[in-house]
């Protein structure tokens, strides 16, 4: 291909000519934003997101639809190209209506991703989910117990019923982690030599510190108790939160830290200047320590506590004693437990005294309703103002209040009826309105204040003193703990960027799309949502559990939490990690509040096995229209409607599986947004971020496609295939798609079997192993090794193959090994050169003999459409009408049983005078005289196909290596050479096991050896080794590798029969022995490829079985008494590689280079 | 000298046969049965305000054009004119004797174009031919290469009258010079823009002058197949179309070794299903070829690459229409026509608040104020002259104080707006301008094919801040965001639909930027025409209390005593103008005042 020179961004750039800019940037790793642009099918320049500017006089470009011309010189990023894009993006999220994150993660004050979690819980990942959740919240437990939940509130559920128990969700994970791993600690960053100082021991000072430690910095912790936790120790009662179950979870923490010092209190026993000579970096969680009085006369009158320091005494083991009649004044959470405390303490009355009304109240809805569940009676509209008493409080003087305008916190203001003062007789008062920061310990460290409160960035925490930061209680003024966590890891985040020195800025909000808020929704819209009651959580009863401290609340059980996990929506979005729109949307910083989100009401289609269609979400690129039409060659999306109301749907508006659709997910692949997704395979979808991406080759046909494995937890959550590269070019069909079975599936047997008295039962690997051998000696010293045979599946490796045909040859003596799928009928290597797929694409002729590809090898027949599309003329030959037929030049049907006839027909064409043929004279002028006979139509067609075949530079014949025989092989091959096409062109037969070449390579052939030499006597083929079963003859086999195409013939039973499989099926009833194998994700090793192209597999998971295939083979022979020297399939591939005595022929070569 | 007999000619067009023309013409062949009188049908002569029409020739050639003729008119025209041979001056509108100005209206025209419409039979090609039809073909096949043909029109300046004026000499050179065997002419007749009917009128009165000009063209640039894309809502056009094409080929016009020469063309006809865009050329030839219009990107150029990927010339019907005439009479006398830069006639289609509307053919260079005052006779309403909007939707609003533009191509886009395919709606001080620009809006954003983001999403984008604007809801940064929407959408569509539809926005905020700010700062509307901004008011002083606004009003908000002035209930008020139309005494006023925003 002739190039062009071009500048892009200033770099000089040779492309190949004719092709267009944006995929010539990409290709020199200059990224520029597109949506609608997939380099497997032509450029559209729809999304209008690809522009450059070439310095034309129309202004910016689309670079998809531009054609690189020598010297043009081309900038991708300006202002004015970032400026069109924004609007572009904007407009495109305008009217793309959905939810990236659910709601609630959004609600949640520390961001965590809740659906994801419970998704986990759902799937029974009780330890992923706790992960999940400590990505944002290191304690679980204790959250999951004192949470006021925020996301409840927000969870779409409120529209059907009642929200997700997320919080109980969450102590579930929370609890189950302490439970499973109580010595767990996750994996530290290496040390980065930083020393970091946390004060304060609290939610803040404790997330602070186990974020700052996991990245590997060297944390102190400060603390002025005697124990860790703060205000989580000691402002929550031991009935609501359990310090044993704290401890546990603080300890986590602590172990992460290089030290903590207890006791220690500011200005006291350090000041800040120490912390900030000896400490890079200083995380100030100081809290609100300090409780605030109301200010009235003999406030400090004995019998007259303050809430926090009430609270703090009865941890601490000495409870002041109470009196018969108690009174706590305030309405928050405080004033709660202090109530419900006091109650325990032994008070008999205990009064809630609160100047507004129950509907002001900050604390929680719950806490108030157990509260008075337990007896606790409120007296709302009613403020205390003078405490009555001489030397101990006896009692108090309250006035009533009723509520006047709001105020500006929004609450009504309280306003004293005049003359309405009553007294109440008391043993104690409690004074439970507020706490605050401790300001002398704030003040002799000269730090800086913001009205009450710590004065430092909400977002980043860095205060007016460099290396200084501060989050939780002390900035924010008393909140919950859920909010101090979510700031502290802020800020942990900040410190981390400070502490590697980089600029400290602010983490950038997720960007999402919303659907809107629960006002904004119409309940019409979640009319068809199954209504799921929500579990309801064990309490112990209030008359039994005011009687002492335990904790009353009693948590999910697994069986409650794994239903209620099924009650979640799953709002948020499954793409949420893979949308290529909501990537740009966040690059480029726009939002969705200029233009808003049109509210789109498309129905989801669910009805199609494998993927889910939300037009909701769609932006009109058109790709998934395209690509079904321009590779797929089906036609069954189309949009509909015009202008705004324009949509993708099924044709003929039927349901997406009933259009047409071949479920290939091409449309999947090449959609940008979420909507056209792949389902997912678990009840709740997520969404997850991959833990690890395995590459491997498909083997569900000889193609030998690449597929990516994305693993969730050691589960495969989704597969892709990589554009740009491998044969398929991303290209997958419904096989490597939807239908690989990767090991996880139902059915699957983990132990070996073995029959006892007439029927299979688990046994060990050295019993069952054991137990084979036998079974297979006896059959060989009572009727000779040739009554052994051994059949392996082409799904199975070269390792295992090479290593099949040595145990067969060399171990069990017997020539009687073949593929279950043996090629062209068996014995047959085909001649003459290989053809890869490439050549295909740029063949100029392509004649396709009785092979179904749209249907058996789609990825072949979109190289087939690559060739029409550069004007090759395409013939078809065939028993079946193909979806191929009608963009064809040629199609010859043939009559059943008549493609060899045909195949003579098409050599009578062929021959030139003068040539010599196989057939003779008489046997061809017989076949041109019957000809129309054996077709179906258009017997002249034949002829036509021979002018094109000898006009043609480079022709490609196509084959089905498993429809076609060994004598219409040679016919074809005969014809190439009559057409005498030199190097050019050749035959491609196509197989439909994975590794169909790679065993006939490896000597898994009656007739072949490794190498594809010729064995002195031949053994029986796979059909001769069926019928010895019949017969009798054959009395042992050994079916390797599953073997489901195989349909084992009736009389079998009689033979002796070990079979290696992997999933159970009914038909191994009839089996000796079974043993589990590895699927073919759970292999290490290589396959060959239609082409000949040597292709790796890996491993995504370990068979759980705990045998690779191998292994049980190696196994196998040391129990016949003669061991294999088969460490690792590396080992067996070095040797492999000598026994083939050379490099594979052709395209494949067994470098080490190839092997990776 | 035998004296002729009388002629009658009637303009049966659409615009005729929608103000009744076919019933006045066959009351006409009933009356004159039995008389030697010659009834003639004919095209749209332009005068749509006063359809039908008859013209009456009289044997010494005196023309007598009568306006709004009704059945119940003929045995009158009959007996007094075409009997007693004295015109009936009531029903004259121009010719001798008549008493208005509607003479002025052609007067002002310089009519090349619609010469042969509203005189010749469409559907006879001898009455084509008797004015010098094919005679253009004739000179090119028989005397002239294609390179000359090229040549000739490079030197008439003839320009795409399609609306972007691209020189057509250089389409077709281009076209000519593109390699391959194959190649097309297409005439693209899916006129869309509301309110034009120019090409209409054309392939309805003179079909064969298109046919002729495609003839040209094809052999100009080498294609021996034309397709004519035209949209289905013109049956009346495809009808005579087909006729001629029927009469071309039987004539040897048309079809194999046309004139003797070597030179073979057929043409077909391929109707549109109404899609606005497929006007534009590319989403044309994709529906030609079957497919889902929608416009490409381009280079390619239809001309490399067009119709199911062959060189194509994809020309506008005005256009052909303009090659007869230029092969006939010559370039030298064409181009003496019109400016420096834009040579030739257009044909507007005037409509909106002016008194005659109607087609009208005019030099390039005319003022919109000669068009406005002298040809179409100023303001219907009587109220002051505001604005011409040109160019549908893809144009601008020009206003009253640039009325002394000539209309070219260049002067035009000068001021923000285009010629376009040559729509011109005129209006007056009632015209509410931020509604104008809604109205293209809804037009645009229905019609957007839906494939690029900028037009599809954007024009939405554009209509929904319109309308929250005229509902009175319109927010302080509402212009910005218009003036920075309408910007990227033009720099960012795919095809001309987008890059023009901000056009309307854009000079309607430029000329009447104090329109848009009071809508959306003080709520109202000056022109009184957004629905949310007025309110309808009784003036108790002229009420007389006669109760039939309230009977009238659909949504029961009037009330009051019989013979007591009534009042108008606001919020159950729909403001669908119908008592004001009812009320004789002019008691009902509509009101727009400057609110006070909070």
């Amino acid at each position: 291909m002739p190039k062009v020179g071009i500048t892009i961004n200033g770099k000089e750039v040779l492309a190949e000519e004719g092709s267009n800019l944006l995929e010539v940037a990409l290709a020199n790793g200059i990224e520029v934003p597109h949506l609608c642009y997939d380099p497997r099918i032509k450029p559209f320049g729809s999304c209008r997101m690809c522009f450059v500017d070439i310095g034309g006089p129309r202004g910016p470009v689309p670079a998809c639809a531009t054609t690189v011309t020598e010297g043009m010189q081309v900038v991708t990023d300006n202002e004015a190209l970032t400026a069109l894009r924004k609007v572009a993006l904007e407009l495109l999220m305008s009217e793309h209506c959905g939810d990236c994150i659910a709601p609630c993660q959004l609600a949640c004050p520390a961001h965590i991703d809740i659906q994801g979690f419970i998704a986990f819980i759902d799937r029974g990942e009780y330890e992923k989910a706790a992960e999940l959740i400590k990505e944002k919240m290191p304690l679980p437990s204790i959250c999951g117990r004192v949470c006021p939940r925020f996301c409840e509130q927000e969870c779409r559920r409120n529209m059907v019923d009642d929200p997700v128990n997320i919080c109980d969700l969450k102590r579930f994970a929370g609890d189950f982690h302490l439970e499973a791993i109580s010595s767990y600690v996750p994996q530290k960053k290496p040390d980065t030599g930083k020393e970091v100082a946390v004060v304060g021991g609290g939610p803040a000072g404790l997330t602070a510190a186990y974020y700052l430690a996991l990245e590997g910095h060297r944390v102190t912790l400060f603390d002025r108790g005697p124990k860790l936790g703060g205000m989580l120790r000691y402002g929550i009662p031991e009935y609501r939160l359990p310090k044993a179950l704290l401890d546990r979870e603080v300890d986590l923490i602590a172990g992460l830290c290089k030290e903590v010092r207890l006791g220690q209190i500011l200005g006291r026993d350090f000041t800040l200047e120490d912390l900030r000579k000896s400490y890079d970096a200083v995380f100030l969680g100081l809290g609100c320590q300090s409780a605030q009085g109301m200010g009235l006369e003999r406030e400090d009158m004995p019998g007259v506590f303050r809430g926090i320091e009430f609270l703090r005494s009865v941890i601490e083991g000495n409870p002041p004693k109470l009196g018969s009649r108690v009174a706590v004044v305030g309405g928050g959470n405080t004033a709660m437990d202090a109530a419900r405390t006091a109650l325990r303490l032994g008070a008999e009355e205990v009064y809630v005294i609160y100047r507004r009304s129950r509907n002001e109240m900050p604390a929680n809805p719950i806490e108030i309703q157990e509260a008075e569940e337990e007896g606790v009676q409120f007296k709302f509209l009613t403020n205390p103002v003078s405490i009555l008493g001489e030397e101990c409080v006896t009692g108090i003087e309250c006035v009533r209040m009723e509520l006047g305008e709001p105020d500006a916190s929004g609450r009504r203001r309280p306003i004293v009826i005049k003359g309405s003062e009553f007294r109440l007789e008391l043993d104690n008062v409690i004074m439970a309105i507020g706490q605050g920061l401790d300001l002398e310990n704030a003040q002799c460290c000269s730090l800086q204040l913001e009205r009450k409160n710590l004065a430092a960035c909400r977002e980043t925490g860095c205060t007016p003193m460099e290396g200084v930061f501060a989050a939780g209680d002390a900035v924010t003024g008393p909140a919950t703990v859920v909010e101090a966590v979510g700031a502290a890891r802020k800020v942990a985040r900040a410190m981390d960027l400070y502490l590697r020195g980089q600029e400290v800025v602010p983490e950038r909000e997720p960007f999402n799309c919303s659907m809107g808020s629960l006002e904004e929704l119409d309940p019409k819209d979640f009319a068809d949502r199954e209504k799921m009651e929500r579990i309801p959580v064990r309490h112990i009863e209030p008359e039994i559990r005011k009687k002492d401290f335990r904790e009353y609340n009693l948590g999910l059980t697994e069986e409650e939490a794994r239903k209620e996990s099924k009650r979640c929506l799953s709002c948020g979005c499954q793409e949420v990690f893979h949308c290529t729109l909501r990537r740009y949307a966040e690059e480029l910083e726009i939002s969705t509040e200029r233009l808003g989100v049109e509210r789109k009401r498309y129905p989801i289609s669910k009805d199609h096995p494998y993927i889910q269609h939300d037009p909701n979400k769609c932006i009109l690129c058109a790709n998934c229209v395209r690509i079904c039409q321009e590779v797929q060659g089906v036609n069954a999306l189309c949009l509909v409607n015009r202008g705004y109301n324009t949509v993708v749907k099924p044709v003929l508006e039927l349901p997406l599986a009933e259009s047409g659709c071949e479920s290939c997910g091409q449309c999947v692949s090449a959609c940008p947004t979420g909507a056209l997704t792949a389902k997912s395979p678990f009840e709740k979808p997520g969404p997850w971020r991959d833990d690890r991406v395995v590459r491997t080759t498909c083997v569900q046909c000889g193609i030998g496609c690449i597929l990516d494995l994305h693993l969730v937890a050691d589960r495969v959550n989704r597969v892709t295939s990589p554009l740009r590269q491998g044969i398929n070019d991303g290209n997958l069909c419904v096989k490597g798609a939807f239908e690989c079975r990767f090991g996880q599936e139902p059915g699957r047997l983990h132990r070996p079997l073995v029959k006892r008295g007439g029927a299979l039962q688990e046994a060990g690997w050295e019993e069952a192993v054991g137990a084979a051998a036998e079974g297979l000696k006896k059959v060989r010293e009572a009727h000779g090794a040739e009554s052994l045979a051994v059949l392996v599946s082409p799904q199975l490796s070269n390792e295992e193959g090479y290593l099949a045909q040595k145990l067969a040859r060399q171990v069990l003596g017997t020539l009687n090994i073949d593929s279950t799928e043996p090629p062209f009928g068996g014995g047959v290597r085909p001649a003459g050169r290989f053809v890869s797929y490439e050549e295909v694409g740029t063949a100029d002729f392509v004649m396709i003999v009785d092979a179904n590809l749209p249907r058996d090898y789609p990825v072949a027949a979109h190289k087939v459409r690559q060739a029409l599309d550069r004007g090759a003329r395409v013939a078809v030959l065939g028993r079946e009408a193909t979806r191929l037929d009608r963009d064809a030049h040629v199609v010859v049907s043939i009559n059943p049983g008549k493609t060899g006839e045909a195949l003579k027909g098409l050599l009578a064409y062929l021959r030139r005078p003068g040539q010599e043929t196989s057939l003779g004279e008489e046997e061809l002028n017989r076949i041109l005289v019957q000809l129309p006979e054996m077709l179906r139509d258009n017997p002249a067609g034949l002829a036509e196909m021979a002018e094109l075949f000898l006009a043609a530079e480079r022709p490609v014949i196509i084959v089905n290596g498993h429809v076609l025989g060994a004598a219409e092989l040679a016919l074809l091959e005969e014809a190439v050479r009559l057409a005498d096409k030199g190097e050019q062109g050749g035959i491609l037969p196509l197989y439909r096991g994975g590794n169909s070449r790679g065993l006939l390579e490896m000597g898994v052939d009656a007739l072949l050896l490794p190498g594809g030499r010729a064995h002195v006597a031949r053994g029986r083929s796979r059909d001769e080794i069926l019928e010895g079963l019949a017969r009798g003859e054959i009395r042992g086999l050994l079916l390797l590798g599953d073997g489901e195409e195989l349909e084992l013939p009736d009389g079998g039973e009689e033979a002796f029969t070990v079979v290696l499989a992997s999933f159970w099926r009914p038909e191994l009833e009839k089996a000796d022995v079974v043993l589990p194998a590895a699927t073919f994700a759970e292999t290490a090793g290589t396959v060959i490829n239609c082409e000949g192209r040597l292709l790796e597999l890996n491993p995504a998971f370990a068979p759980p079985a705990g045998k690779e295939n191998y292994a049980i083979i190696k196994d196998l022979a040391a129990a016949l008494g003669k061991p294999l020297k088969a460490e690792s399939p590396q080992e067996i591939r070095a040797e492999m590689r000598e026994a083939l005595g050379c490099d594979l022929p052709g395209l494949g070569c067994l470098l080490p280079a190839q092997e990776g | 000298m035998h004296s002729a007999p009388y002629r009658v000619k009637v303009g049966l067009a659409t615009c005729g046969i929608a103000s009744g023309a076919a019933k006045v013409y066959s009351a006409l062949e009933q009356a004159l049965q039995g008389t030697d009188v010659r009834l003639e049908r004919t095209g749209c002569i332009g005068m749509c305000y006063c359809e039908p029409l008859v013209e009456v020739i009289a044997p010494g050639g005196e023309s007598y054009m009568y306006g709004k003729v009704t059945p119940e008119d003929v045995p009158r025209l009959v007996e007094e004119h075409l009997k007693q041979g004295k015109p009936v001056r009531e029903l004259l509108i121009m010719g001798e004797g008549a008493e208005t100005d509607d003479y002025s209206f052609l007067q002002g025209q310089h009519r090349i174009l619609l010469k042969n419409c509203g005189h010749i039979d469409p559907e006879d090609i001898e009455s084509y031919m008797a004015v010098g039809g094919y005679e253009g073909l004739k000179k090119a096949l028989t005397s002239m290469t294609p390179e000359e043909v090229i040549e000739e029109i490079k030197r008439s300046g003839l320009r795409g009258r399609g609306g972007a004026g691209f020189p057509t000499h250089a389409k077709w050179s281009f076209t000519r010079q593109a390699p391959g065997k194959q190649k097309y002419i297409v005439c693209n007749a899916d006129e869309g823009d509301p309110g034009a009917f120019m090409d209409r009128s054309i392939l309805e009165g003179d079909p064969h002058s298109v046919l002729e000009g495609m003839l040209i063209a094809g052999y100009a640039i080498g294609a021996n197949t034309g397709y004519i894309y035209i949209r289905a809502e013109y049956p009346l056009a495809i009808r005579r179309l087909k006729v001629a094409i029927q009469q071309a080929q039987e004539r040897g016009f048309l079809g194999e070794r046309i004139l003797g020469t070597d030179y073979s063309m057929q043409i077909i006809i391929r109707e549109g299903a109404g899609a606005f865009v497929c006007g534009e050329e590319t989403a044309l030839l994709m529906s030609i070829e079957g497919k889902r219009g929608m416009p490409r990107f381009r280079p390619p150029f239809p001309a490399q690459k067009g119709l199911f990927g062959h060189p194509t010339s994809i020309n506008n019907v005005e256009t052909f229409a303009n090659v007869p005439r230029i092969l006939h009479q010559g370039a030298a006398a064409y181009n003496t026509l019109g400016t420096e830069e834009s040579k030739g006639t257009k044909v507007f289609a005037l409509a909106g608040k002016v008194r005659r509307g109607g087609l009208v053919e005019i030099p390039m260079g005319t003022t919109i104020n000669e068009i406005v005052f002298n040809i179409g006779g100023g303001i219907s309403t009587g109220k002051p002259f505001k604005a011409v909007q040109t160019g549908g939707p893809s144009g601008g609003c020009i206003p009253a104080e640039l009325g002394d533009t000539p209309v070219d191509y260049e002067s035009l886009k000068k001021i923000g707006a285009i010629m376009g395919s040559g729509g011109l709606l005129v209006m007056d001080e009632e015209t509410c301008m931020v509604d104008v620009a809604k109205y293209f809006l809804t037009f645009t954003k229905e019609e957007s094919c839906g494939k690029c983001t900028f037009c599809r999403a954007g024009t939405y984008q554009m209509h929904k801040i319109l309308e929250r604007i005229t509902e009175g809801k319109g927010r302080e940064e509402d212009i910005d965001t218009l003036e920075e929407l309408a910007e990227k959408i033009k720099a960012g569509s795919l095809c001309g639909l987008g890059q023009t539809a901000p056009n309307p926005v854009l000079t309607t905020i430029k000329y009447f930027r104090k329109e848009y700010d009071a809508h959306v700062k003080e709520k109202y509307c000056p022109a009184k025409k957004c629905k949310a901004l007025i309110e309808y008011r009784i003036d108790p002083e002229v009420c007389t209390g006669c109760t039939l606004c309230a009977r009238q009003c659909p949504a029961g908000a009037i009330s009051g005593e019989k013979k007591e002035a009534h009042e108008i209930d606001q919020s159950t008020c729909i403001r669908c103008g119908l008592c004001i139309n009812s009320c004789k005494y002019q008691a009902i006023t509509v009101i727009s005042e400057p609110r006070v925003t909070a």
